[in-house]
């Protein structure tokens, strides 16, 4: 491995505070649907129990809405969801008269739970105070940033190293997490063989038998690592670019754990600007993405 | 999603059929059943792959990178490149993500196969990564069912098979057409 001397030197990426920053899902990123309800406020709480049968005849509370609690309290007075806003069979006048003040008012409610505290907190004070929301503490560190350790300084000290004769072309590293240890190094082949991105020739390098042959050019600053057959288990994979579609869906076929990018590609890249392929739903394995950003002041800076 | 459904005497039929034999040489090696030939100008087999993950130990030895490898390996990249341009890539079963987007950037434009891929299809089924707006390549017109019946056949036989002993026959209608 290389001394934590030897790595101050070389780096400049070290003079400038960098962060991971967690590519996730468009559902953490945004409000859930909402749908308009109308709300009503009783009169006289004591006829509760009589006004919750017969409104559950006339609007039964779905199911897919359970997160959703159709009576408040707040002070004085007792609100109750009646009904979407687009219900074609409301309350008869007579029975609403007799069990609600005159005014209703519209209100908009989440179609599905809210996943995150902040999108619950909006949606309680904006919205609809009556909803059931349990955080998820590994779901919202999911969210934030990530400062750089140790292993990232290495990978990234490392990329300098390799990147040294050619900048542009893009390089990818594979990491055994377990270890700490980086196993193979690749650049980039494509102006000679369309399919020879880094993170192909990378996998390719790490696999049993290699059809590439390209050189590990990692093996120049660390000993030469056992292959890792089959799967990318337990390994994270960095990246100079965000890689295109062939290239994610290869490391979704090859099970990594964690992909960590420098620079985005809003062309093609398909972990984050194109296509967000890590959180499709359909696909048989998941992995966490970051992208590295430069922070300025406080300041966050795309890379 | 350029899509054409051609269940009967499409004309790449017998080049299907060299498809299948390749994918049935998979099976026989404990390999998920998929075989592709590339067909130049509807007369020539220029090059031909079978799904190869477990004998490579690389998860991405799908049978068309294989076919593509091999055919890059043995051509000049421009004349590579022509020759694509004037064929069709025939598959068993409908190219994955990474398949597809592999498929366009070699400049294949037609592809021919037979089952639909639900769980990892990049011609549709999940993503539409055949028609999709990718910088500095066409397009990939697709036709799909031919043979179909057949690769499932190979498909089913497999996972059939390799779970022999699995604890919940559920799990089998799902991965019936998984590449892996």
């Amino acid at each position: 491995m290389i001394s934590p001397a030897k790595r101050l030197c070389s780096s400049s990426l070290s003079l400038i505070k960098h962060q991971w920053h967690p590519i996730v899902d468009d559902d953490y990123l945004r409000l859930p649907n909402l749908i308009q309800m109308i709300v009503a406020r009783v009169k006289d709480r004591q006829l509760t129990s009589d006004i919750i049968p017969l409104i559950d005849t006339i609007y039964p509370w779905p199911h897919s809405l359970k997160h959703i609690r159709r009576l408040h309290k707040n002070d004085n007075h007792l609100d109750i969801l009646l009904y979407p806003s687009s219900f074609v069979t409301p309350l008869e006048k007579t029975e609403f008269d007799k069990y609600f003040e005159n005014e209703t008012r519209l209100i908009n409610i989440p179609e599905n739970p809210c996943l995150l505290k902040w999108q619950y907190d909006i949606c309680i004070k904006e919205h609809w105070p009556g909803l059931a929301f349990r955080e998820n503490k590994i779901l919202e560190q999911s969210q934030l940033h990530k400062d750089l350790t140790e292993q990232d300084d290495i990978i990234l000290d490392l990329f300098q190293k390799i990147q040294e004769n050619d900048k542009e072309s893009h390089y990818a590293i594979i990491v055994d997490n377990e270890r700490q240890i980086p196993l193979v190094g690749s650049r980039d082949y494509r102006d000679k063989h369309p399919l020879q991105h880094s993170t192909m020739v990378a996998i390719d390098l790490l696999a049993a038998d290699s059809v590439y042959l390209r050189e590990n050019l990692i093996e120049k600053f660390i000993e030469k690592q056992e292959k890792k057959a089959y799967l990318l288990n337990g390994c994270s994979i960095y990246l100079t670019h965000e890689p295109c579609i062939m290239c994610a869906m290869a490391l979704i076929h090859s099970r990594v754990s964690t992909v960590y990018y420098l620079n985005k590609n809003a062309q093609v890249g398909a972990l984050g600007s194109k296509y967000k392929l890590h959180t499709l739903k359909k696909t048989n394995h998941r992995f966490t993405v970051y992208h590295l950003e430069q922070i300025n002041n406080g300041d966050i800076v795309n890379s | 999603m350029a899509l054409i459904n051609q269940q009967q005497n499409h004309p790449g039929q017998r080049w299907m059929l060299e498809a299948l034999k390749l994918a049935q040489n998979a099976l026989d090696q404990q390999e998920v059943p998929i075989g592709c030939v590339i067909i130049h100008n509807d007369s020539k087999i220029i090059a031909s792959g079978q799904n190869e993950p477990v004998r490579l130990r690389n998860a991405t030895r799908h049978a068309e990178m294989c076919a593509l490898d091999r055919f890059f390996a043995q051509y000049d990249l421009s004349t590579a490149r022509k020759l694509l341009s004037e064929s069709i890539l025939y598959v068993t079963c409908e190219p994955c993500i990474m398949c597809t987007g592999a498929l366009r950037l070699a400049g294949i434009t037609k592809v021919v196969y037979g089952c639909s891929n639900d769980r990892f299809g990049g011609c549709g089924s999940v993503l539409d990564i055949a028609q999709d707006s990718m910088p500095d390549t066409l397009p990939l017109e697709c036709t799909s069912g031919i043979e179909s019946d057949e690769a499932m056949r190979l498909l089913k036989a497999f996972y059939m098979n390799t779970n022999i002993n699995a604890p919940n026959p559920k799990d089998k209608s799902k991965k019936k057409k998984s590449r892996l």
